[in-house]
């Protein structure tokens, strides 16, 4: 049956870097926020077997489970998209923390263009493709599907335990409010 | 901990005998290359450069006290006789330690394919299958135990064709060659990818070689022993300055009394 909880400003689903650094900057402005996460919560004392190399680097435990959902994909709009069957070059997180649970822990210098998004993007498609009447300041976030998402480690491993309760059948979650 | 490609360190001691080892690095795939998922398909993976260790004599690994842990779980006798012999043509025993034989590479193949891994547990299975680009992985109905089924079979008949005898009653020689013929795709299968199995079965030759002891491969670490390579150690933070220090290998058991 279905429960109503009580109304939140924002609900995040899935708390990666991408949902992590969201839910940080939206309630130190203020907001309540919920994040949502399939996977289950996880701890160092979980990872007492991580070198085991088979199961972790070769077996993708840490992985989305590919057999319940997965991605397709082409190369070009020639082929037919494909279903990615087996894990190859990307690596798709779970769990709460997602991908940034095994990342290898580099971070990448910034690129000329990372300070020019909004410029270029005006420039190339006109200024009315940005969004303008943002309500919350997000012009602090840096997540992209590319490597470029930039956290230090020690940020990382201060942020899931005090920001974030999570729960894997019922809900929610986050409240913080100033 | 996605290391796969930090496999040539420089300064690494190259194995330079004439040695039948040479066959592995030939077919040029690293460690746990079965990955050939997603989108890497077509690139090339870096050699594999196997067995730096000094040459050492080749120890057959001592007569072990009788080991109950060690019985097959997927594979008949015949498909194991086939499969034994196999890996150790990939995998051989040489100057620089024992091979996939003593290593138990086939029983680690055996458990492997006895669970998740052998069902493709963890992977998309689901239809509508579609002959896709090489770039586009694996994209089949068969499960891994299938394919190596089949497989075997097929390198039985294969052998049966050519030389009069099954794959295990060949010479080493005449092995080889068999497996060549796989890993080029001069058998012709119509269920499976000859090529296609032959790498599978490197890939999984080298983890059963390399893997934790746990897995059934690997004995008593000597596939590690033989590389110098330490294990799973909870820490260099002692050594991490100083000087290579060569180190006891230790494994995923030892982490089970280090606390
Ligand atoms: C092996 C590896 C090494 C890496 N190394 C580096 C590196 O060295 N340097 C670097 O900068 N980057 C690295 N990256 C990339 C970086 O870690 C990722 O880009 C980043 O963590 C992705 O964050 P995200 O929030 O966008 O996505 P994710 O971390 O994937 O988060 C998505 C979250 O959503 C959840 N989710 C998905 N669907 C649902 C649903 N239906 N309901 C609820 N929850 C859901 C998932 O469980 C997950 O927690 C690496 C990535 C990998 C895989």
């Amino acid at each position: 049956m279905a429960k109503t909880l009580p109304k939140v400003d924002v609900v995040i689903v899935g708390v990666g870097w991408g949902g992590g650094i969201i839910a940080s900057e939206l309630t130190k402005n203020g907001l309540t926020v919920v994040g949502l996460e399939r996977g289950k919560e996880r701890k160092t004392e979980d990872y007492y077997m991580v070198h085991d190399e088979l199961r972790y680097a070769l077996r993708y435990e840490l992985m989305q489970d590919l057999s319940k959902e997965t991605v397709t994909f082409r190369s070009n709009e020639k082929i037919r998209a494909l279903p990615m069957r087996q894990y190859g070059s990307f690596l798709i997180g779970t769990g709460l923390g997602g991908a940034g649970v095994h990342w290898n822990g580099q971070t990448f210098r910034f690129l000329p263009y990372d300070f020019q998004i909004r410029s270029k993007t005006a420039e190339r498609y006109g200024a009315n493709k940005i969004l303008r009447k943002c309500r919350f300041r997000t012009g602090a976030l840096r997540t992209t599907s590319s490597n470029r998402t930039t956290i230090n480690s020690r940020k990382w491993s201060a942020f899931p335990a005090n920001r974030t309760r999570l729960a894997e059948s019922a809900p929610p979650v986050t409240r913080r409010r100033r | 901990m996605d290391n796969r490609d930090n496999n040539d360190k420089p300064g690494k001691p190259k194995v330079d005998q004439p040695s039948r080892r040479k066959f592995l690095i030939n077919t040029g795939y690293v460690l746990g290359g079965a990955v050939v998922g997603g989108a890497i398909g077509a690139l090339a993976r870096k050699p594999l450069a196997p067995a730096p260790a000094p040459a050492k004599p080749s120890a057959p690994a001592a007569a072990e006290p009788r080991n109950f842990n060690r019985a097959l779980m997927f594979f008949n006798q015949e498909q194991f006789g086939i499969l034994n012999a196999a890996v150790e043509r990939l995998f051989p025993a040489d100057e620089n330690g024992p091979g996939a034989k003593d290593l138990g590479v086939a029983y680690f193949i055996d458990h492997q394919l006895a669970g998740d891994y052998g069902f493709n547990a963890r992977d998309y299975m689901s239809p509508p299958f579609y002959a896709g680009e090489k770039v586009q992985g694996y994209q089949g109905r068969l499960k891994r135990r299938e394919i190596y089924e089949i497989g075997l079979r097929e390198m039985d008949n294969y052998s049966q064709a050519q030389y009069g005898k099954g794959f295990a009653q060949l010479t080493g020689d005449q092995q080889d060659a068999v497996l060549k013929a796989f890993e080029s795709d001069q058998v012709k299968l119509t269920t499976i990818s000859a090529s296609g199995f032959f790498r599978q079965l490197l890939s999984n030759t080298l983890e059963g070689a390399y893997s934790d002891p746990l897995y059934g491969g690997n004995i008593n670490m000597a596939g590690w022993t033989m590389r110098n390579y330490p294990g799973n150690q909870m820490s260099y933070a002692n050594i991490i300055d100083k000087d290579f220090t060569k180190m006891p290998p230790s494994s995923l058991q030892d982490h089970m009394t280090a606390h």
